[in-house]
């Protein structure tokens, strides 16, 4: 699957040379780890193990290096354009009631705080989106998604979301809207057990927050319809 | 030669849905691990000192780790010439054997012990009490355990699931059998001071002394002790024999090395600068003196250590015991560390009991016991890289086919089909059909195989009828069209 | 006896020349109260004495009342401490007797072991000194340096000065000049290094001790007192 990806992005538009290809986004915190850090690795030593040669080996490292360089998580490369723009929260805050930024609790998954280090961008989006985010207790531990671990020990995995859905319920008696992360992975892990447990929640993925800011939309009720649609209505847009 | 572990006693099964059904141990758990990663950052956070002396100490255990050999001979060198005696000991056996001898000759009936996690590596209480030998685990925590009949929760605090009602419980059960008068409330100097009182009685009848040991000094013979209750000093000053039963990888070369280390394991384990009580012991007392062991030992146990040095795991045996690692795992604080099945329990045991013990004594750890979140790489003050070790097992453990088959052929299958986007296409669009079985009230409620580990405790949303990249083409097709 | 340890390079011991220890950026009397801090911050006692001896002296007396009882008169109170010359000139034994104490000496060879009443009394045993050294309510002892930034002082076994008077009486009391309170472990250890050099090598058992003994195994709760002394204090001064 590696390889497949590293393949599909040296294929996709470039203009030229590599230094002004653009950069490759990802959507999930953990996706962006494993690109730029596991990636290079697991390509090289997959090579030799399949009896590659070590020159081979190399390339497939080369190869997956450069799309690791050219790998930015989404918030990041977010606040790196400072976007959403100032217009989007001074709309936000002309809606009646809006002059106080919106409460939002904000999760930040484990490969994107330890092996990526970006904890504060997603931060930093959502206040110019016009919220106002606040991390859970015990912010650090994991929910419990870990990848196959998720589906090798259900009730250990189930225990450990349970454990961030308590600190989410405080932040919720604070008053936060919804809870917002950019993984896809802890957001289905806590959204799929906050279901199973017959409870309700609004979480949304940092994309969409960001897209409701965008459009002047960063408010209860349209957060509370964005994440109970099953399926988005991208023709919308 | 590989190393000899206990084994786990039950099936992971079994030990975790224990746990698992356990909410005073979880709570109990939680609390503590929590108190001490704070603490931990606070006391760093207050002493830039103690984290350059850190770095400085990882670089010494590497370097002390790369001559190991040399330098337990210059310590026995040292020791042997104070009058003291070392011993070496391949595995659990040799180590018990050596005990035994010199209780032997010197009609040893009463041991008493200080902490000491080689000892419970090596099960030597077992082996001493077979052979008729009283033992008596005097570190508070030990002595609560060993009164329970369980094994250690926490490598720095192993009696930290238990709570003071059942703490008073075992006490006053010891009380009745010892007819004694037990506490005389559950608050914490009441249950201190019947302990207190208790363990004095075998300190000062007990004909030997076993202690472990956090560092051993080449360069003077010297045994360091680090502890915070005084039963370390009482262990090995009060009995006329003391045996220290250290692990190989405890060494040092010089004090210069120790001057950085020797705060460690406080920063870490309990946010203090240093522990209470930090004794440097060279050999049995000298000539003049009157208290102190009249004979002093010291067995250097290998069980399955020396195998590692030069492989990609050494930096394992820099492990200074300090439970860091444990305090911010998110498994440990889930599960507790009598689940793991081993002295060892956390991320470092899930690394070091199958590397002492071979990955069959614990082939769930690696992969079980872990969500791999990084949590306990950073952590870690000698920079050992747990993560990856732990990712190196789960590789290991495929590469002999050590799961089941039918995980190998799910991952396998996976592999082949989405590593193109025609098979990526095909399982979507399987899959799409297949879900529908299994969708309620919008969300995915159940899955077969491997994937049903999910839906066992949680919904899923069930596949979008159009993907990404369908959705996508349809929009350029139209709009191209348009 | 000196053992040589020829082969390890950068040894303590070995490559060790007598320079000054090193000084963080406390001495003197920011030394002494940053070592008062920390010790008090680990639930020990401590007194500063200004004046000379004979304040010294008064203070030991406040600190037997103070660490064996409430405050009020200590008597029959068991106390063990070390006989070493450093201490003659306090007089012990004749204090001790004026608070209605029992007065241990440590045998220390060399002095004799004259007490208050001028009789020469035989020396205890190992065992007997054991027993004597559990049943006492109070340890005092000298040190051989002390550690401001971590609230440490350092004990060194000698046939002189016993481990037991600083393990199992249920308080000890440990007298310190300020001369010998140093900023860092570090500076501490090079003290030590001085010690082997001259010595040839460790005394038997070096005891670094910061605060009473405590333990946090019973629901993370700190307790005092666990095994060994449940009070520890230090009196700093010259005599």
């Amino acid at each position: 699957m590696a390889r497949q990806l590293v393949r599909a992005f040296e294929d996709g538009p470039t203009d030229g040379s590599p230094a002004e290809r653009p950069p490759v986004i990802a959507l999930s915190g953990s996706c962006a780890a494993m690109i730029k850090h596991e990636m290079p690795e697991l390509l090289e030593r997959d090579a030799l193990q399949r009896g590659r040669t070590p020159a081979t080996a190399t390339r497939w490292r080369r190869r997956a290096e450069a799309l690791a360089d050219r790998a930015v998580e989404l918030s990041e490369w977010l606040d790196r354009q400072d976007a959403p723009g100032p217009a989007g929260v001074e709309a936000a805050r002309a809606e009646p009631g809006g002059s106080a930024p919106l409460k939002v609790a904000s999760h930040t998954g484990c490969h994107m705080r330890r092996l990526l280090g970006v904890t504060e961008p997603p931060l930093r989006v959502l206040r110019r989106a016009g919220a106002e985010p606040t991390e859970l207790v015990d912010a650090e531990q994991c929910c419990g998604f870990g990848g196959s671990f998720g589906l090798l020990e259900p009730d250990i995995s189930a225990a450990m979301a349970d454990a961030k859905l308590a600190s989410l319920a405080t932040a919720r008696r604070d008053g936060v809207a919804c809870l917002v992360s950019s993984d896809l992975g802890c957001l289905m892990q806590l959204g799929g057990r906050l279901d199973r447990r017959g409870d309700e929640f609004p979480m949304l993925h940092l994309a969409e927050a960001v897209d409701l800011a965008d459009r002047h939309r960063l408010t209860p009720a349209d957060i509370g319809r964005a994440a109970r649609s099953q399926e988005a209505d991208p023709d919308a847009r | 030669m590989p190393g000899e572990l206990p084994p786990a006693g039950a099936t992971w099964a079994e030990r975790r849905r224990r746990a698992l059904a356990d909410p005073a141990m979880r709570a109990a758990v939680a609390k503590s691990t929590r108190n001490l990663a704070a603490k931990k950052e606070a006391a760093f956070a207050a002493y830039p000192a103690g984290e350059a002396m850190r770095t400085r100490a990882v670089i010494a255990r590497r370097g002390s780790l790369a001559r190991v050999d040399a330098l337990l001979d210059e310590l026995t060198r040292q020791i042997e010439a104070r009058g003291g005696h070392v011993s070496r000991a391949a595995g659990p056996a040799d180590v018990g054997r050596y005990v035994l001898d010199v209780a032997r000759r010197r009609g040893v009936e009463r041991v008493v012990k200080s902490k000491s996690m080689a000892t419970e590596e090596i099960a030597l209480n077992e082996q001493l009490e077979a052979a008729g030998l009283h033992v008596r685990e005097t570190d508070l925590g030990e002595y609560i355990i060993q009164l329970a009949g369980e094994r250690p929760a926490h490598i720095l605090v192993p009696a930290s699931h238990k709570t003071r009602e059942q703490v008073r419980a075992l006490f006053d059960e010891e009380a009745a059998r010892c007819a004694v008068d037990p506490p005389t409330g559950d608050a914490t100097p009441e249950l201190t001071a019947f302990a207190r009182r208790q363990l004095r009685e075998d300190f000062l009848a007990a004909d030997m002394g076993i202690s472990g040991g956090n560092f051993l000094v080449a360069e003077t013979g010297t045994l360091v002790l680090i502890t915070n209750e005084g039963n370390g000093r009482m262990t090995t000053s009060l009995p006329p024999v003391h045996i220290a039963v250290v692990g190989i990888d405890k060494i040092v070369a010089t004090w210069i090395d120790l001057a950085d280390l020797l705060q460690q394991p406080a920063l870490s384990g309990t946010g203090q600068r240093l522990s209470t009580y930090t004794t440097f012991i060279t050999g049995p007392r000298r000539e003049g003196e009157l208290d102190g062991p009249e004979e002093f030992h010291l067995v250097l146990l290998d069980n399955g250590r020396h195998e590692l040095l030069g492989t990609e795991f050494e930096d394992v045996l820099t492990c200074i015991r300090c439970g860091a690692c444990l305090n911010v795992c998110p498994v440990f604080r889930t599960i507790g560390g009598q689940a793991y099945g081993s002295m060892y329990s956390g991320p470092i045991g899930v690394v070091l009991t199958p590397l002492l013990g071979g990955l069959d004594r614990a082939p769930e750890l690696p992969k079980s016991a872990c969500s791999l979140c990084y949590a306990c790489g950073d952590a870690c003050p000698m920079e050992i890289e747990l993560p990856r070790h732990i990712l190196a097992l789960r590789r290991t453990e495929v590469e002999r086919s050590m799961e089941p088959w039918t995980d190998r052929l799910t991952f396998e299958l996976w592999g082949r089909f989405w590593a193109n986007p025609a098979g990526f296409r095909l399982t979507g669009r399987m899959a799409r059909l297949g879900q529908r079985a299994y969708v309620r009230d919008g969300r995915l409620k159940g899955a077969p195989g491997l994937v049903g580990g999910w839906t066992a405790t949680r919904d899923a949303p069930p596949l979008a009828r159009e993907s990404f990249h369908e959705w996508w083409s349809r929009r350029r097709t139209s709009r191209a069209g348009s | 006896m000196v053992v040589a340890a020829a082969h390890l390079e950068g040894g303590f011991v070995t490559d060790h020349a007598s320079a000054e220890p090193l000084r963080g950026a406390n001495s003197g009397d920011a030394l002494v109260a940053e070592f008062v801090e920390s010790w008090r911050g680990l639930e020990g006692d401590a007194w500063i004495v200004r004046g000379g001896r004979d304040e010294v002296r008064r203070t030991i007396g406040e600190a037997v009342r103070t660490m064996t009882g409430d405050g009020g008169p200590a008597t029959r109170r068991r106390v063990l401490a070390w006989a070493t010359a450093d201490l003659a000139s306090l007089e012990l034994p004749g204090l001790l007797a004026e608070q209605g104490c029992e007065y241990v000496p440590w045998p220390s060879g060399s002095s004799g072991g004259a007490d208050a009443a001028g009789a020469e009394a035989a020396a205890p045993t190992a065992a007997e000194l054991l027993t004597l050294a559990a049943a006492s309510d109070l340890g005092i002892t000298t040190c051989a340096w002390a550690v401001a930034e971590t609230g440490t002082i350092a004990l060194y076994a000698t046939p002189a000065t016993g481990r037991l008077p600083s393990l199992l009486p249920t308080a000890h009391l440990a007298l310190v000049r300020p001369s010998q309170i140093v900023e860092t472990i570090a500076d501490g250890l090079r003290l030590l290094a001085d010690h082997m050099a001259q010595q040839g090598g460790p005394p038997s058992a070096v005891n670094l001790v910061s605060g009473p003994s405590r333990s946090a195994d019973i629901e993370g709760d700190l307790a005092v007192g666990v095994h060994g002394p449940r009070r520890a204090g230090v009196i700093i001064g010259d005599w």
